[in-house]
């Protein structure tokens, strides 16, 4: 299992400043939120992505995966009714696409969830069947690029389409394609009926990737997850990618919050390393 | 082999839908749900509306089996079973009407009695309503289920009507994570079987069981798909997920498909 933080947590940092913390933190990868960067990534020039992906090689990174892909521009809307959003979401999530493989990245998070709402007068079957034909339109784009797409389950107040991990595994299956994947948020997972180590035992051979985040939204062990189970049924699925921290809120600042979740979590994995050893 | 889905999994759609979705998800039948609720037809639905129900499935290609129903047979009150004899009849009017074989109900519950008092009541009430439902080609289908999960217990009632309109819906779940066994209870069943309902779960580190979709719980899903296809098994394997108990179970959109290609991978091997 290998760490990350999302970039956009550290407001007002540059890139240089976020990687140099996350390496000094001892992560193996950054998450970058595309916004970050420009409000469209059709505006980030080539110098500034093979920039963007050499400051993370020379602090010892990896881009770990884009997320928050459709905060920006405004407008875009993977299942509307209207066509013409529709394609305008599609010509940007190649957009992404295309930056996500300049800069190294093989991995994007498709969590965004005003961009998958369901429209006045859409049933969930009608939006689903945009929501699949607009990934259709982009899914051999990203084989090209070796890109991943994932889908974020989200809770019902957040988004109508997918809200469980059992849910966008269903949509996964359905579109079977080997650039679509899965991932989990474990503040997500947290709102469904069962446990989130449940989820995590009975889904993990499946999720490529993982946000560590608490309920309300701060870092982990800030606030009534407890991380010991969640990272105990990781390890017994022996998932091997990234656990993301993708905190909210801070108090009083990102880097401490950081850090010492960071502690939070090593301390855990350390105890199963342990127990894992004198078993 | 064939599948269906019982229509509890899905309250949020109209017939139509049901009938669309059906067809589209490559499902050869459904189970509708009849109950006083109106999901998805009430057991007092006309015959003009039943025509038209029939019709509407019969077109989509995809007719309606069994009526998913929750007539029960145990009541130590006179009057309660009555009721229930009633409500029975009436389905097997329905069942009828519609092309439905079968009706699924449930033993019932009971509490301070012994249980073989409670099979010769149940025998007893369902005899004469299973004579009326065979005349029309119809059978009533009692589910394993809570208190007759167990294949010995559920064939002291249908033992004792012995009759092709007394059948019994083989829950595969309900026997197994309720008693621990499914292969004596089917051996039991089996020539009475009407259909089976197929659906998964799991014990929680809550010690609770959690609906979870098929293949991804406990199920010994490929030992009993292995068994089912071994001895011919040709009826209907009926997908019950529990929607409209559980409304933040996923949605059917995405389990109905998933359930389709599970069962037709593992039964192809």
């Amino acid at each position: 299992m290998k760490l990350a933080v999302c970039n956009e947590v550290f407001s007002g940092w540059s890139w240089q400043q976020v990687c140099a913390f996350a390496a000094e933190q001892g992560l193996a990868g950054v998450e970058i939120a595309p916004m970050t960067f420009a409000e469209s990534v059709t505006d980030v020039p080539p110098a500034r992505r093979a920039e963007i992906r050499r400051v993370a090689r020379d602090n010892g990174l990896e881009v770990a995966a884009l997320h928050m892909i459709l905060f920006s521009p405004k407008g875009l809307h993977t299942n509307s009714a209207d066509a013409g959003k529709r394609q305008k979401a599609v010509d940007y999530l190649k957009a992404l696409i295309e930056f996500s493989a300049d800069i190294g990245c093989p991995t994007m998070i498709y969590g965004s969830p005003p961009t998958r709402r369901l429209d006045a007068g859409l049933t969930y079957r009608q939006a689903r069947a945009y929501f699949k034909d607009s990934l259709l339109k982009c899914l051999d784009r990203a084989a090209a690029a070796r890109v991943t797409l994932c889908i974020e389950p989200l809770p019902g107040d957040c988004t109508e389409l997918f809200n469980s991990v059992e849910a966008a595994l269903g949509f996964v299956m359905d579109v079977n394609h080997p650039n679509l994947g899965l991932m989990a948020d474990t503040k997500a997972m947290s709102t469904e009926s069962r446990p989130v180590a449940d989820t995590i035992r009975i889904f993990g051979a499946e999720l490529r990737h993982v946000h560590a985040n608490d309920t309300l939204g701060v870092a982990p062990g800030f606030g009534t997850l407890d991380f010991r189970p969640i990272l105990q049924a990781l390890r017994e699925v022996r998932y091997d990618g990234w656990l993301s921290l993708e905190p909210f809120h801070f108090r009083p600042d990102a880097e401490s919050n950081v850090a010492t979740s960071l502690r939070y979590l090593r301390a855990i994995l350390a105890d199963l390393d342990a127990a894992q050893g004198a078993a | 082999m064939k599948l269906g889905f019982t229509t509890l999994g899905c309250p949020e759609w109209t017939l139509e839908q049901v009938a669309a979705n059906a067809a589209a998800c490559g499902f050869d039948g459904v189970e509708l749900r009849v109950a006083d609720d109106g999901l998805h037809l009430r057991p007092d639905a006309t015959g003009d509306e039943a025509r038209r129900v029939r019709e509407l499935f019969d077109r989509a290609g995809v007719p309606v089996f069994a009526l998913c129903a929750y007539a029960s047979f145990s009541s130590p009150d006179p009057a309660a079973l009555r009721g229930n004899c009633e409500l029975t009849r009436r389905l097997i009017a329905l069942a009828g009407t519609l092309g439905a074989g079968a009706i699924r109900c449930y033993g019932g519950k009971f509490a301070d009695e012994e249980r073989h008092a409670v099979a010769a009541r149940a025998a007893a009430a369902l005899k004469p309503l299973a004579a009326e439902a065979a005349d029309r080609g119809v059978a009533i289908a009692l589910e394993t289920h809570s208190y007759w999960a167990r294949g010995a217990d559920m064939m002291e009632i249908v033992g004792a009507v012995d009759s092709p309109g007394l059948g019994v819906v083989f829950d595969v779940n309900n026997t197994f994570a309720g008693t621990g066994e499914w292969q004596e209870t089917y051996r039991l069943i089996r020539p009475r079987i009407a259909y089976c309902h197929l659906k998964d779960d799991y014990r929680g580190a809550d010690g609770r069981r959690h609906h979870v979709m098929l293949g991804a719980g406990d199920l010994p899903l490929a030992d009993v798909l292995g068994r089912l296809k071994r001895d011919g098994f040709a009826g209907f394997l009926s997908f019950e997920w529990e929607k409209r108990w559980e409304p933040r179970l996923a949605p059917p959109e995405e389990v109905f498909p998933q359930y389709v290609h599970k069962v037709r991978s593992v039964w192809n091997g």
